[in-house]
């Protein structure tokens, strides 16, 4: 064997020991076992996928004409007002905050299913540990006349919300009544929007 | 011979010559060493990037690895095929050249064809035949111009940038960086292999069919 050739043929397999050791140590770690990802990956082609039905992540509850539940797609959706990457100020008792929350906004939700009764006035926002915002908010001088600063937020610095997602209730500073504090209203895992 | 029948034998003697020295310019297949693409260029150069933006858009050959390989990156072991079209018109025409024009062409039609990157596809593109290119200027500058290893490198190098890029602008900073390694080796990998090697056999074995080469 010629000595250019034999150089190619170890630099060939110390690439290939290098790959097959990389992805070793992979399997390893993320704990995948091959054989039965191959396995289920054929089932898959051969019976075809099931199709998922997505999970409902916020229901609209209290003076609705019917409860309205939505899915991550759906709180997406382009029929509803989309914020993108606008920076909200969250005012805790200690200092203010500025982030970047893209999110649907409350009002064009309730606007666009047109689901309020005849006088309700009110919202509060309801986490999945059972937390409530400390008042509720006026609908009309909060969630329709700040209509941009009031969404239910799904990314945060154009990433999804990890520990406190899939959806967190944003409001801005400049919405919230004298005397209150952002921060309260910015519920972590919300659940349910009540309409008093 | 009146005068007139005179006068119209010198007319014609002046066209002849006139036409005589009338200089013709030689195009296409004629042109030998020009630096200019010539039509045939052209044509190979539309003809491989339209079947290249086809493919590339329409056909999603990275099942074939997700199905027997799970982690995230091992579909660049096929990536290759994204440029293997402007490695078998190098061969063709031996002009750098014409890996632009063709790739220009494939990311326009990928473009077209709804590409989820949008606009930025035809710039990757460009980065894949522009390193190509500089692969294959390099590879004949050390000797290796006509060789498998000249050419896989070359490959190599075409096909290795944007796995990098698409892993940033993904932001995949998550990912242990050993995924990130495995998926820069598999995208050089893949080059060696399907646009170098594979490409220059194609190649090949189109000239060998009878397609002729515009160098």
């Amino acid at each position: 064997m010629q000595k250019r050739n034999f150089n190619i043929f170890v630099v060939s397999i110390c690439i290939a020991i290098t790959c097959t050791w990389l992805s070793v140590y992979n399997f390893v770690r993320l704990d995948i076992n091959l054989i039965d990802y191959v396995q289920d990956s054929y089932e898959t082609i051969i019976e075809g996928e099931e199709p998922e039905e997505e999970e409902t992540v916020v229901v609209i509850t209290g003076k609705v004409t019917k409860e309205l539940s939505l899915t991550l797609s759906e709180i997406k959706s382009d029929k509803y007002r989309q914020i993108e990457d606008k920076i909200f100020k969250i005012v805790t008792q200690v200092e203010p905050h500025y982030y970047k929350y893209s999110g649907v906004t409350l009002w064009s939700i309730l606007e666009t299913e047109d689901i309020l009764e005849v006088g309700a006035t009110k919202f509060t926002f309801i986490g999945a540990d059972g937390y409530e915002s400390p008042e509720p908010l006026s609908l009309k001088d909060v969630a329709e006349k700040y209509e941009d600063d009031v969404i239910l937020a799904y990314e945060k610095d154009g990433k999804p919300l990890e520990d406190s997602g899939p959806i967190r209730s944003v409001i801005d500073d400049d919405a919230i009544p004298p005397g209150e504090y952002s921060s309260q209203y910015s519920v972590r895992n919300l659940a349910e929007v009540r309409i008093e | 011979m009146n005068e007139k029948e005179k006068n119209n034998d010198l007319n014609l003697d002046s066209k002849n010559s006139e036409i005589k020295e009338e200089k013709y310019k030689e195009t296409g297949m004629g042109l030998e060493k020009s630096k200019n693409l010539s039509t045939l260029d052209l044509i190979y150069s539309a003809i491989l990037g339209v079947m290249g933006g086809i493919i590339s858009s329409l056909i999603p050959f990275s099942l074939l690895i997700k199905v027997w390989y799970p982690l995230t990156g091992g579909t660049q072991l096929v990536s290759g095929h994204h440029v293997i079209w402007a490695s078998i018109v190098y061969g063709l025409t031996r002009k750098k050249q014409n890996i632009m024009v063709t790739m220009s062409v494939k990311g326009i039609l990928e473009f077209l064809l709804g590409d989820p990157w949008g606009l930025i596809i035809i710039f990757v593109n460009l980065m894949e035949g522009f390193f190509l290119a500089l692969g294959f200027f390099l590879m004949e500058k050390i000797g290796e111009g006509e060789t498998k290893l000249g050419w896989g490198i070359a490959g190599g190098f075409g096909n290795f940038f944007q796995a990098p890029f698409f892993w940033i602008i993904n932001q995949r900073w998550h990912l242990h960086f050993t995924l990130w390694i495995l998926a820069f080796m598999f995208a050089f990998i893949s080059g060696i292999l399907i646009t170098g090697i594979l490409g220059r056999a194609i190649k090949n074995y189109i000239i060998k069919a009878g397609v002729p080469t515009s160098f």
